[in-house]
């Protein structure tokens, strides 16, 4: 294959926070074949990607930094300069990166007027909306752009062609997966900068943004009623401030520590104790299959996307969305029965290394381009 | 029939639901149903407490004593003298046990003979709670706090007898409760005085969880901090020697502010009758408006009403 000349991707992205769209950006491009594929990434330029730009450089991948489009008219205005930016990379595929159904919209219109041969968009969450300012018909205008829609779970599948009325022919589904980390060892430092010096209680993480998607105030809630335990919150996000607040109202400020952004996730993983996951909805979340990829206990609730790879008894714990009661309940037996829920983790850690190992995926969105190029 | 390992004591008065619910979070514990007993002391209740609990057919033993109304400390004293197990249980009867909460008793009692264990008993917080009762459970549940990093070195305000338990042999050498303490508060902290004289240590388990809900109003706490107030007297009367560590000898390790306020409201009492049901009142109300900010009001008119119990205890002083 080394005398086919490397062609280029164009990765979008439009979001404005770093996260597991973010980081499935990354592992991406850090396994498509360089000699095949010349990776660049397109993303806005605003303080919460500048994570993914410097992530990216330091894997020598190029990255473009857009003006932010954060109103319909600047959206439209920025279409033209788009079609001239595809144009001057030279452009075989175009994959969006969504993390809505909707976003990454004028990229995917600057991609088709560039006439980019294959033209793809992974669609890493699904987020449910009424049909207001013509969302079907945009998204139906989107389908049209595109040559395949890359779901992240059989979840986003399904409620693609349910909701939007995609056809089969049209949706591939390549799960998300992780980059099965080295084993870190548990590092009694960090354990102690998390937990104070000398404290022995069970340490319980979660690693999110701190939006409402996340429903990390279940956790929050639910601590009150884990009183021998300690909650740990990687990540940052609009509702810090709220969240805060509520901890400290419920008098469990000292035990529900917020860390902010974290860099050090399998450092974390490797000190705690339980993973904890409580959002309201998801795609495949990247922070579960990291947890589970490292041998770590989880409960996560019983959404579409995480039900998938946390399998109840199984793999590890589900519980109701939204139920602090409930998430506090089974805190309080995993923490009871660690044999048990070690037992599952080791069953999740087999799965994921199976079944959701990175290179894997990239190869197979390196075989979507060539299946969509030789079309 | 042999002996159940644990016998849960709840003294209960004028909860009726809240009793029930209690002996209903007794019945799906890990501990099996014949290891244990539950004891409640219906203490002269008059909303029918004593038929609704005599009515339940739970897979426990339960036992529903009855007695005029002479108060917590007398209650559990009659509980406990029916008691067989080994180990005593004191559970007040607005707590809800956790699945492993009697298992989670038991096995603290594996460390030691004399060790008085006191469970955790966080406050469920509902998003609609009422001012003075997410004032009292963020209080309470900070207390949790403070206790889960403490090295078994428990103070004696740290102590408090609403999920606790001890062998019952050793209660009983002490000589349990003082019934002297007929109404709300410091019978417990007379006990742990008196424990700690006994050479007993006194834990905290965070796994023995019982929920506990809260659901006073202001004028009832208010009304439980005058009696604290009172009752307070009658405890440094008995044993001087622990006065300083006492609120009623800590006056003044309290904040300049409040122990301003609490002065000048003291005064304000001595002159005209009547300022603390007025005080009272005028804050109760704001809370049940939600008037922001009004739970900055609380200490300083709860440690007022204390003191106004302690006042009257003393006679006046």
């Amino acid at each position: 294959m080394s005398a086919t000349p490397e062609r280029t991707v164009v990765h979008f992205s439009d979001s404005n926070a770093f996260g597991g769209t973010e980081r499935a950006i990354l592992q991406l491009v850090a396994r498509l074949d360089r000699e095949r594929w010349r990776s660049v990434i397109f993303h806005t330029a605003c303080p919460g990607s500048a994570q993914l730009a410097e992530e990216a450089r330091a894997l020598g991948v190029a990255v473009r930094p857009l003006r932010p489009a954060d109103n319909p008219a600047a959206g439209v205005a920025s279409i033209l300069p788009l079609v001239r930016a595809i144009r001057r990379e030279g452009a075989v595929v175009f994959h969006a990166h969504q993390t809505w159904s909707l976003s990454c919209r004028y990229g995917i219109v600057a991609a088709a007027l560039a006439r980019v041969p294959a033209i793809v968009a992974s669609a890493q969450l699904f987020v449910e909306m009424p049909n207001v300012a013509g969302i079907n018909l945009q998204h139906a205008l989107l389908t049209r752009c595109l040559d395949r829609h890359v779901a992240v779970s059989w979840h986003v599948a399904s409620r693609l062609r349910e909701r939007f009325g995609v056809a089969d022919a049209r949706i591939v589904v390549i799960p998300n997966s992780v980059a099965i980390p080295e084993s870190v060892p548990r590092s009694a430092q960090l354990r102690a900068e998390l937990a104070g010096d000398g404290d022995a209680r069970p340490m319980v993480l979660a690693v999110a943004r701190l939006d409402s998607q996340k429903g990390i105030e279940y956790l929050v809630r639910a601590a009150v009623e884990i009183p021998g335990a300690v909650v740990v919150i990687a990540g940052d996000g609009p509702d810090r401030g709220k969240l805060e607040t509520l901890a400290r109202s419920l008098g469990v400020e000292r035990r529900v520590r917020f860390l902010g952004h974290r860099r050090d996730v399998p450092e974390l993983l490797a000190a705690c104790d339980l993973f904890v996951l409580p959002s309201l909805y998801e795609g495949l979340p990247l922070s579960v299959l990291e947890a589970m990829a490292a041998g770590v206990p989880v409960i996560a609730t019983a959404i579409g996307g995480t039900d998938e790879v946390v399998r109840d008894g199984e793999t590890g714990t589900l519980v109701a969305a939204g139920d602090a009661g409930a998430l506090a309940l089974a805190i309080r037996a995993a923490l009871a029965d660690s044999a048990r829920v070690h037992r599952l983790a080791a069953n999740a850690q087999e799965y994921v290394v199976k079944k959701h190992s990175a290179d894997a995926m990239a190869a197979r969105m390196s075989g979507l381009y060539d299946e969509l190029l030789s079309a | 029939m042999t002996s159940p390992r644990v016998s849960v004591v709840i003294p209960t008065f004028q909860r009726r639901e809240s009793v029930l619910r209690a002996l209903s979070a007794l019945m799906t514990q890990t501990l099996a149903p014949q290891e244990y007993e539950v004891i409640v002391v219906v203490d002269g209740s008059t909303d029918g407490s004593r038929d609704a609990a005599g009515a339940l057919s739970p897979s426990y033993a339960l036992h529903v004593l009855w007695q005029e109304n002479r108060g917590r400390a007398a209650a559990c004293n009659a509980g406990v003298a029916a008691a067989r197990g080994e180990v005593v249980i004191l559970l007040d009867d607005d707590m809800q046990a956790a699945p492993n909460f009697l298992a989670a008793h038991l096995s603290a009692h594996a460390h030691g003979v004399r060790l008085a264990v006191i469970g955790a008993a966080p406050v469920l917080m509902t998003t609609d709670l009422a001012p003075p009762a997410a004032y009292i459970g963020r209080k309470f549940n900070r207390h949790l706090e403070r206790l889960a990093t403490l090295d078994g070195s428990l103070g004696l305000r740290d102590f408090y007898s609403g999920n606790l338990s001890i062998r019952r042999d050793v209660l009983n050498e002490v000589g349990g409760f003082d019934e002297a303490f007929t109404v709300y508060g410091n019978e417990d902290l007379e006990l742990s005085i008196r424990l700690r004289g006994a050479g007993v240590r006194i834990v905290y388990s965070p796994d023995a969880v019982a929920f506990q809900s809260y659901d006073k109003n202001f004028a009832g706490l208010a009304g439980d901090n005058v009696a604290k107030g009172r009752t307070a007297v009658l405890l440094s009367r008995k044993h001087p020697s622990a006065l300083p560590e006492l609120k009623i000898g800590a006056y003044h390790r309290e904040p300049l502010v409040r122990r301003g306020g609490v002065a000048l409201l003291l005064g304000m009492t001595r002159i005209l009758p009547g300022v603390r049901e007025r005080v009272t009142r005028v804050v109760g109300w704001l809370g049940d408006r939600r008037v922001p900010g009004v739970e900055r009001l609380y200490p300083t008119v709860l440690d007022y009403c204390y003191w106004c119990g302690a006042r009257e205890a003393a006679g006046g002083r």
